[in-house]
């Protein structure tokens, strides 16, 4: 409930553990006047620790990090804010994983192949909602 | 030889007619003896005269025979190298001829004969004629033959015996009411039982443990199907894993087997070794690899987001294609390596789980599951995984190589039995596709869990895999 939602900027936390994919993703949102991003991360423990500390509007989480699923990290999310929204770029095809995700309260679930600009517009989309 | 009473004088009169009633007693005597034909021959072999034993034995009356070729009794092929001839000459010659062998009687029925011929001389040593005498042996002869048939057959029995006895595969036999007929050595070795303590009782009731296992229900199948069976199943009441075959006999059932525990281990810990080998790829596959490309995709993105020339463009989204295509195949290979942890899954949803990813494989296929009543969606463990890994082969299979547009998969009960089913309609198997790897690996896994595996695969009518697998009772580890 932001009294100026079209100039307060979309703050974003990306956990993802493939260091070029993360630093890529940096470059894109860093470059988008409209979006913040907070926190970047590699591990779900980081990822906690970093969600404890912002107001965040929109979480972009992998699945498969060295510590253990993304998935148990979205009920965490939405524990610490009602408000997030979770984004989910999945490199696998295991509907299992994917279900788990969305159980969990996941919002989007996107391949990781998706465009670069369409994941960008989603980005913008859910932090405008 | 006939004589004239009245060349004798009158006072021997009486000792004529003792003579003559003595000789009429005779002739009576022979022609009612009923068991031996008893006739006599002319030099020549004509039959001068005859009894009611060769009546009874021969069929012939004595009105149509006597004046008859004593050959007329002979087997052609006999008569042919004049066998009946040389019988007269040898006993011509010796004093008297005899042997065993077929005879024909008037009907056309032959028999088996011991046959005498006496030749006759009278005072001068002149050949007169000769005596024939001639008995059926059939029966005798029969009965001979019968007794060396037992001979024989009780030899080869203990033959057989021997041979049971010094195999290294057990072996027992029931009869139809699964009563112990004979148990080997090595079957009292196995169950630790001696056979004075066995033999006689009922193989299920002595060994009750066995009973619904993998190994009963084949081994009854044999019985009642009267067909060979060929089994490799864990038997509970050995808590060994055996192999063998049991047929199907006059008497009842006979079983080979043998302990095949330590090799079944052995397949059992490379198959483990295989699994985590697999996973271990798959994993290194995912994170490794899959990632980059998922990288290098969304990178060449970013950069065609900052292109202005639109030739330039053009070249990075050829690139970007050829990269989420390899993605694409590698994310394939992943998935198809890939069953983390799915012992403890519900079956059901691990089902669903395989169709779902294979669904997501397949763009130009419709890949659809029905799930019957009454399967468990409880966890099956190893059942659960072989089956799941059994399906996951069989669409790879499909996706992969039939070209199906249509493809699905059905679960359900029957008996105590899981029916797991997936057919398409592709192109079917060609008849000199290699068997392939895929095939056999689904034959081992259905081995595994001691399954029943149909492929079928008609060219041009598509595949059709089924598996049957009884499951056990109530919920499953």
């Amino acid at each position: 409930m932001s009294l100026e939602p079209e100039t307060r900027p979309t703050r974003v936390m990306i956990v993802e553990d493939h260091a070029d994919f993360r630093e890529l993703m940096k470059v894109l949102l860093d470059s988008q006047p409209d979006i913040e991003l907070l926190a970047q991360t590699g591990s779900l423990a980081e990822a906690r620790a970093q969600a404890a500390r912002f107001e965040l509007d929109v979480a972009i989480l992998d699945l498969g990090l060295p510590d253990g699923s993304g998935a148990d990290l979205i009920t965490d999310l939405r524990r610490a804010s009602h408000h997030v929204k979770v984004l989910v770029l999945s490199a696998s095809l295991d509907p299992t994983g994917i279900e788990k995700a969305r159980s969990a309260g996941a919002d989007v679930i996107l391949d990781k192949l998706t465009p670069i600009g369409d994941v960008l517009a989603t980005v913008r989309r859910l932090g405008n909602t | 030889v006939s004589m004239d009473p009245s060349d004798f004088g009158g006072a021997s009169g009486r000792t004529q007619e003792v003579l003559r009633q003595s000789e009429e007693r005779f002739r009576l005597l022979v022609e009612s003896v009923k068991d031996y034909a008893i006739f006599m021959l002319d030099p020549y072999g004509y039959i001068t005269t005859w009894n009611e034993g060769a009546r009874r034995i021969k069929g012939y009356e004595a009105e149509e025979i006597v004046g008859e070729h004593f050959s007329i009794f002979y087997p052609e092929e006999d008569v042919e190298r004049a066998h009946p001839d040389e019988e007269l000459r040898v006993a011509a010659a010796e004093g008297s001829y005899e042997e065993e062998g077929i005879r024909v009687r008037k009907d056309g029925s032959t028999f088996f004969a011991n046959v005498l011929i006496t030749a006759l001389r009278d005072d001068d040593g002149e050949l007169r004629g000769f005596a024939k005498v001639t008995r059926d042996i059939t029966e005798h002869k029969a009965a001979e033959e019968r007794e060396q048939l037992l001979v024989r057959e009780r030899a080869a029995r203990e033959r057989a015996t021997d041979i049971l006895e010094s195999i290294s595969d057990a072996f027992y036999a029931v009869d139809r009411r699964w009563c112990l007929t004979y148990v080997n050595n090595r079957a009292e070795e196995l169950w630790g039982r001696p056979r004075e303590e066995l033999l006689g009782k009922n193989v299920w009731e002595e060994f009750p443990e066995e009973e619904n296992s993998e190994y009963y229900r084949q081994i009854r199948r044999a019985m009642e199907e009267g067909a060979t069976a060929e089994f490799e199943a864990f038997s509970p009441g050995l808590d060994a894993w055996v192999m063998g075959r049991a047929y199907p006999s006059r008497e009842g059932l006979s079983v080979y087997f043998r302990d095949v525990t330590g090799r079944k281990r052995a397949e059992e810990t490379l198959r483990r070794v295989r699994e985590t080998e697999r996973n271990r790829i798959a994993r290194d596959l995912h994170d490794g690899p899959l990632q980059d490309f998922s990288y290098t995709a969304a990178a060449l993105g970013m950069v065609m987001l900052q292109a202005e020339d639109k030739e330039l463009e053009y070249r990075l989204q050829t690139a970007v294609d050829a990269v989420r295509h390899g993605a694409q195949g590698l994310r394939e290979v992943v998935s198809d390596l890939r069953i983390d942890g799915e012992e403890g899954r519900p079956f059901t949803e691990m089902i669903r789980a395989v169709v779902g990813r294979n669904r997501m494989m397949s763009p130009h296929a419709e890949v659809s599951l029905e799930v019957g009543e009454g399967v468990p969606s409880t966890p099956l463990g190893e059942t659960g995984t072989q089956v799941s890994r059994i399906i996951q082969e069989a669409l790879t299979n499909a996706r992969r190589h039939s070209g199906a547009e249509r493809i699905s998969v059905s679960l359900r009960m029957e008996g105590g039995d899981l029916l797991a089913e997936v057919s398409d309609d592709g192109v079917g198997l060609s008849p000199d596709a290699s068997p392939g790897v895929g095939l056999d690996s689904m034959r081992e896994r259905a081995a595994l869990i001691d399954g029943h595996l149909e492929i079928e695969g008609e060219e041009g009518l598509g595949t059709d895999v089924r598996l049957r697998v009884h499951l056990p009772e109530g919920p499953s580890e």
